[in-house]
């Protein structure tokens, strides 16, 4: 692939969650490009669908296929009783129907539907790294084995016997570069929320990634640790060339992305002007 | 890898998965101790049904077989025969020194030769003791030499074995019966028996103690109705015999039933000893009496001899030799017999020969129905510790929902969730079925310390010596029943977990990120 195309682009993503009958469409038909070696903030409220959106483009949620999508109503998610083409709109909202375009993921060239199970997977665990808001650490491992896990998936058991040596030097090397070095055998309940969040980065970059995906990496800090989280991550991003879609409903966090994108009414709806390089 | 690192420490680090792992061990040393002491009580109980029986009897019923002495060495002349011995089986009355009487089976035995197929000597209850059994913690066995003099108890012990017992007027044939069918013998809570004390009020209003030792002075009145040779009833007979001592074999049916006459002295009562065969004189037929000179009538003329018969004669197999392959030997012994004797004895087509399973069917089909039963339950308890095992786990995968999501998000798979708890499962069930294993091994092997123990200090005895008719609690364990309960308990935890497991990895990875 040339570096002029997008390293992960979206085309018309659609999602809904049942809530019993109901639907309650969460993206209505989201495109996004995202190029290499960018920070790309998205900006939205509470429930916007913000995290979902991260889902699908890890590849750890499939967007709604047409039949998926026509099966409720896309503005208010009233349940359709008949079958597509028989009614041109909703009985509840008034809105048209329409049928939607197959959803696209593509991830340098490749469309994530095509992919097996199998190949998801490795994607997730060799291309992706997620670092989530409460961050997600295994309370029964100790730093270094929270970090070292994800190269265990990666390589499967025989794999990672002929690269054990390698991936803890990473991880050790992550924990010091995030000054985390003295606490290799503390558990996370030892450690402080952004010492914890390290280890989150830490782990999802031991793979080396091509793109981090950070689910509001910093909500759950005081303001001055998660500068100082945004910090870490902006070092590593820029010396790796790393690209980073971060969510969050912090403008102010945002500002400090490449590039921001919002998120409303299921849609990207706008691009803020890029944030002049300081 | 991480399915290994995450089971070691969800292992070590939670109380729950410990919790699984005592319960599997626990339930897996139940089930051994129980099938450990049951097929422990069922095989002595097989064993004991052994004696008195050797491994094959040839029988022909009521009338006997003669020649039997030419079978025996026959017999013994196999490679395949470690001994032979020639027995008679009846049944009769017996009228016990309070008069009352009783139907008993009868066996006429040559003590020596009977010992050598079904070591009957060891069944001889009183003998001397040096050692208490094992559950006489007091020493209160009267064959102990503080209680009686160990050359009295020598000399019935050697009255037993020869089947006679002199009083003074020389010795004369006697009967050994079985503990339990004078009901003169009371079984005691150690296990042991102690003759009856009659305690009776004298004319001088003092008390009249008589120990009523059967093997010192007891006798039995026998009487049986006897045979002719072709197997009609002749005479009704009775005679009284001196107790020569008395036999405790195992099995209360045969030591409450049976009794043993020395073989001459039955074959006499019976018939069925050596005869001359005579025929009487003709009416005018007459001799000249030497003495006198006179013509006298002829006395019956001897024409021949009627040898001595058995009903049964048994037959003991070398160690190694299969009871099946005796009795296969021992046909092909009593048809050159019956060819050698043909006429005079029953021919090889009609003899009963029998292996001693054969003879004790009834026995070994209820021991197999006990045995069915007691893997019965253990399959009820297995299919129990499949639902322990699921609701653990299941409780455990809902605990750990959001490592499942995690673990899904650093690229694991559906098999690699599944696997991680399979593993767990199988790693739960081999743990805990091994130390169950272990638990059940120690405990075993010290079950009789361990019940005496617990009778020591709280009063509560389960294997009474008293009730039960094995002194000890079986105390072997079966190393190819613990790999059968190892197994299973493995087999029932993968199985309790295989249902969670595949909830696991079935999980929505996004809901399971978002469990609170």
């Amino acid at each position: 692939m040339s570096d002029a195309s997008p390293i992960l682009a979206a085309r018309t993503l659609h999602k809904t969650y049942r809530l019993g009958r109901v639907g309650v469409p969460v993206l209505r038909g989201v495109d996004l490009d995202v190029q290499r070696g960018e920070w790309l903030a998205v900006l939205g409220a509470s429930g916007s669908g913000k995290s979902t959106l991260l889902h699908l483009l890890g590849g750890l949620d499939r967007p709604d296929s047409p039949a998926q999508a026509s099966r409720v109503c896309r503005r208010c998610g009233h349940p359709r009783k008949h079958s597509p083409g028989t009614r041109t709109s909703c009985p509840e909202c008034g809105e048209p129907h329409h049928t939607i375009t197959p959803p696209q993921i593509i991830y340098e060239g490749r469309d994530l539907s095509t992919m097996s199970a199998a190949q998801l997977n490795h994607y997730r665990s060799r291309d992706i790294g997620f670092v989530f808001q409460f961050y997600h650490l295994l309370p029964e491992l100790n730093i270094v084995e929270n970090i070292t896990i994800g190269s265990m998936v990666l390589h499967g058991r025989f794999g990672y016997m002929a690269h054990r040596r390698e991936a803890r030097a990473r991880a050790e090397a992550l924990l010091d570069a995030f000054g985390l070095s003295h606490r290799l055998r503390h558990r996370p309940r030892e450690l402080s929320g952004g010492e914890r969040q390290r280890v989150a980065i830490a782990r999802a970059l031991i793979n080396e990634p091509r793109i981090l995906l950070a689910d509001e990496p910093t909500g759950n800090l005081d303001r001055k640790t998660g500068h100082a989280i945004l910090d870490s991550i902006e070092q590593l991003q820029k010396s790796q060339g790393l690209t980073m879609i971060m969510v969050t409903h912090d403008p102010v966090i945002a500002e400090r992305a490449d590039r921001v994108v919002r998120l409303l009414d299921g849609r990207v709806v706008d691009h803020l002007p890029e944030p002049a390089e300081t | 890898m991480y399915q290994s690192l995450l089971n070691r420490r969800y292992l070590t680090s939670k109380i729950m998965p410990l919790l699984s792992l005592v319960a599997v061990m626990l339930s897996t040393a139940t089930i051994l101790v129980t099938w450990s002491v049951m097929g422990g009580f069922l095989k002595t109980l097989m064993e004991s049904g052994r004696t008195l029986i050797g491994d094959v009897a040839i029988t022909w019923p009521n009338v006997g077989f003669a020649y039997y002495e030419d079978l025996i060495e026959r017999l013994e002349q196999q490679p395949d025969v470690e001994a032979a011995a020639p027995i008679i089986e009846t049944f009769g009355m017996i009228r016990l020194p309070d008069d009352q009487l009783q139907a008993v089976s009868i066996r006429g035995v040559d003590g020596p030769s009977f010992d050598r197929v079904t070591g009957y000597a060891e069944t001889l209850y009183w003998r001397p003791l040096d050692q208490p059994t094992p559950k006489d913690f007091d020493r209160q066995d009267l064959r102990l030499p503080e209680h009686t003099d160990p050359d009295f108890l020598a000399r019935v012990e050697k009255n037993g074995l020869m089947l006679t017992r002199d009083d003074g007027l020389g010795p004369e044939p006697a009967v050994v019966p079985g503990i339990e069918v004078t009901g003169l013998n009371h079984r005691q809570s150690w296990g042991g028996y102690v003759p009856l004390t009659a305690m009776r009020p004298t004319s001088t209003g003092s008390i009249d103690v008589e120990n009523i030792f059967m093997p010192r002075n007891g006798s039995l009145a026998l009487t049986l109705l006897a045979l002719d040779s072709n197997g009609r009833f002749a005479d009704a007979i009775t005679r009284t015999f001196p107790v020569a001592n008395e036999f405790q074999s195992g099995i209360y049916d045969a030591d409450s039933q049976i009794v043993l006459v020395r073989l001459d002295a039955l074959q006499s009562m019976l018939n069925m000893d050596r005869a001359e065969r005579i025929e009487p004189a003709g009416p005018f037929d007459t001799i000249v009496d030497p003495e006198t000179g006179e013509q006298i009538p002829a006395p019956p003329r001897v024409i021949g001899i009627d040898p001595a018969r058995v009903t049964n004669v048994l037959v003991r197999g070398r160690e190694g030799v299969e009871s099946d392959a005796l009795a296969a030997t021992c046909q092909s012994v009593y048809q050159r017999f019956a060819e050698a004797h043909r006429g005079e004895v029953p021919d090889a087509f009609n003899i009963v020969i029998n292996t001693w399973q054969e003879k004790n069917r009834t026995l070994i089909s209820a021991v197999k129905k006990e045995t069915g039963l007691v893997l019965f339950i253990f399959g009820i308890v297995c299919f129990t510790n499949v639902f322990l095992v699921l609701s653990i786990f299941w409780s455990m995968v809902s605990e750990k929902t959001r490592d499942i999501g995690i673990l899904r998000a650093l690229g694991a798979g559906w098999a690699g969730i599944a696997w991680l708890w399979l593993r767990y499962g199988l790693v739960i069930g081999t743990v805990g079925s091994t130390l169950g294993v272990l638990l059940a091994w120690v405990i075993v092997h010290n079950i009789n310390p361990i019940h005496d123990w617990i009778g020591r200090t709280t009063g509560i005895v389960i294997w009474d010596p008293s009730v039960y008719y094995f002194i000890e609690v079986p105390n072997e364990m079966s190393w190819p029943h613990a790999a059968v309960v190892l197994l299973a308990g493995v087999l029932t935890c993968v199985i309790g977990a295989a249902i969670p497991s595949v909830r696991a990895a079935r999980m929505d990875p996004v809901k399971a990120l978002r469990f609170e």
